[in-house]
């Protein structure tokens, strides 16, 4: 009996399609796949080239940021070194200033 | 899996769009037709997900989705048999629902089945003969 309804069912189902569903269906698609693909693919691509830029940006500014960080070190540390007092210079000069004396820290 | 014509439409519809995105992976898939029945599986639960009046709180209360399916304009109501199975079909839990769906209609074999449910064979099998079981007695008790 249980076998039966299915023999007797077979792969018949209720569903009905409306005529020319499938190629409406197919244009449906096409619009809307070549619309995803217009704005996906150049979204992505843009992506890869700002990553590009940047990474070409970085070997090109790195050394010359090397050259400009070790060119400061070189300049700056005899001086700094000259003026090892600068801290003991800055606060005579700050006890010395009537504005900063006045003020109410 | 879903019953009414607009929402198979949007089902189909997202799901080639998700073929024509993911056409790459199909190169790696083991099985063709298995991917394209993930993609249009995933789909149909997603969408299944999406609207909260087919999510009950009870598994086999199956009624907002039978009331869809009488529903719609495009139910051919004509042969109570046919209609009193795709009832019975839809009072399944999912994974039920899936398997009896790809193997009864799809004639998938059940390494797809399992391929496409993320499941082992054993399971898709024991799912497929609780769903033929459960579509038998409901058919039995309403006729």
């Amino acid at each position: 009996m249980k076998q039966d309804i299915f023999t007797q069912v077979g792969k018949r189902t209720p569903f009905r399609t409306p005529e020319g569903l499938f190629e409406q269906q197919e244009q449906t698609l096409k619009q809307a796949v070549s619309r995803q693909t217009s704005v996906v693919r150049p979204l992505r691509r843009r992506w890869w080239y700002a990553i590009a830029a940047c990474a070409l940006l970085l070997i090109a500014v790195y050394p010359v940021m090397q050259l400009v960080h070790s060119s400061y070190l070189s300049d700056t540390a005899p001086v700094y070194s000259q003026t090892s007092s600068a801290s003991d210079d800055w606060s005579d000069f700050a006890d010395a200033d009537v504005f900063l004396d006045n003020m109410n820290w | 899996m879903v019953v009414s014509h607009d929402d198979t439409q949007d089902v189909l519809q997202e799901t080639f769009i998700q073929i024509h995105t993911h056409l790459d992976e199909l190169r790696q898939a083991a099985s063709e037709r298995a991917w394209v029945y993930r993609i249009a599986t995933n789909e149909a639960l997603q969408w299944l997900r999406s609207r909260r009046e087919f999510l009950s709180l009870e598994e086999d209360d199956a009624s907002p989705l039978i009331n869809t399916l009488m529903a719609d304009s495009y139910t051919d109501t004509g042969d109570a048999l046919v209609l009193l199975m795709q009832e019975a079909i839809l009072t399944l839990p999912t994974m039920q629902r899936t398997v009896f769906n790809l193997r009864y209609y799809d004639e998938l074999p059940y390494e797809e089945i399992a391929s496409v449910t993320g499941s082992s064979v054993g399971a898709a099998k024991t799912n497929y003969h609780f769903a033929k079981e459960k579509i038998s007695n409901y058919i039995l008790a309403h006729q």
